[in-house]
């Protein structure tokens, strides 16, 4: 799956070589999907950075000793699990603030709309089809910002991350019946949502 | 338009416009995860040479504690001097039965390398670096 360099001299340091290079291709992988996937959850592009970030390092610290086809499953149950982190760390900050009444919160709310906007700007060529991606996109992760956490995730995970029912199961930490209601709720919401579109 | 074919084209839209979205990312993004990705290798590499260090010490240490099985006070047990003797005796035959197979030394720069009076765990951190210096050099 992942090319994992040849080792001619079978010895440890050609080993710790190997595994940090096959570490390094698979993060190169996976890095961009997993970014787009916490800005989504997190509305926010430093956030999303930075819990990309964690689940590198946890998969490194704890993981990177398994074998190279047991990574991809090990690293979407952490970025799961970093992203539902995060979520609970938001709450208790909403909790505070609400109880402060600190503001401050809309700047990180713009932020990930204008990764997408700025996407749009670079990579279409027509004028007409760049208004269309760019409000499309828009609308994509408006109405995917706009689901409840597990089902925005059951989604990706689903759709853009190919996995089966039981892969999404395992990687949420969830039943595979929980999967399909919160996939079939996600479905229904974006139906409504981008109707125009589809 | 049925309920099916219509959750197919949802799929297939938003599969395409996600795709597209991190087609182009900006430079910054980019270098921040290049970045991340470079120091999670790197804690790796550290963690995999600390676990080979601390399992070199845990065999010195299973040896040493081998070793003081067979003695008691100051004097040897004569069965465990026995026992040492046959072991002795038993791989120095080994030794000699087999051919001598040296390592095989690929080039001059091996040769230098072996030679050389320098701790060969440094050359193992040389390798890594340029390796690590390598990739950021394809990636640039």
């Amino acid at each position: 799956m992942y090319g994992l360099p040849n080792n001619s001299n079978g010895n440890e340091r050609g080993t710790a070589l190997d595994t940090s290079h096959a570490l390094d291709q698979f993060l190169a992988g996976v890095e961009r999907r997993a970014l787009r996937m916490a800005s989504i959850a997190t509305s926010s592009n430093d956030e999303a950075l930075d819990i990309v970030q964690d689940a590198m390092l946890k998969l490194a610290q704890k993981y990177a000793h398994r074998p190279p086809q047991e990574w991809g499953p090990l690293f979407h149950r952490i970025m799961q699990s970093t992203i539902k982190d995060w979520y609970r760390r938001q709450a208790v900050r909403r909790k505070w603030q609400s109880f402060l009444s600190i503001g401050g919160v809309k700047q990180e709310e713009n932020e990930a709309q204008n990764l997408f906007e700025n996407v749009a700007d670079r990579c279409m060529h027509e004028p007409d089809q760049q208004m269309h991606l760019h409000q499309s996109m828009q609308d994509l992760q408006q109405a995917l910002s706009g689901l409840p956490r597990r089902q925005q995730q059951v989604f990706i995970l689903r759709v853009w991350e190919g996995l089966s029912v039981k892969q999404a199961a395992n990687a949420m930490g969830c039943s595979e019946g929980s999967v399909k209601t919160h996939y079939f709720r996600a479905v229904q919401a974006l139906q409504k949502a981008l109707k125009e579109y589809i | 338009m049925n309920k099916e074919s219509q959750q197919q084209r949802l799929e297939i839209f938003a599969r395409t416009a996600l795709d597209r979205s991190i087609q182009d990312l900006d430079s910054d993004t980019l270098d921040r995860l290049r970045l991340a990705r470079n120091k999670a290798v790197l804690t790796s590499h550290a963690i995999s040479r600390e676990k080979k260090s601390r399992n070199n010490n845990a065999i010195s240490r299973s040896i040493g504690k081998t070793l003081d099985i067979f003695t008691v006070g100051n004097g040897w047990l004569p069965v465990g001097g026995f026992a040492a003797t046959a072991t002795v005796v038993a791989l120095s035959l080994s030794l000699w039965m087999v051919e001598p197979s040296l390592p095989s030394v690929d080039s001059f720069e091996d040769l230098a390398v072996l030679s050389a009076n320098e701790d060969l765990e440094l050359f193992d951190e040389l390798e890594f670096y340029q390796w690590l210096e390598d990739e950021k050099q394809s990636h640039s």
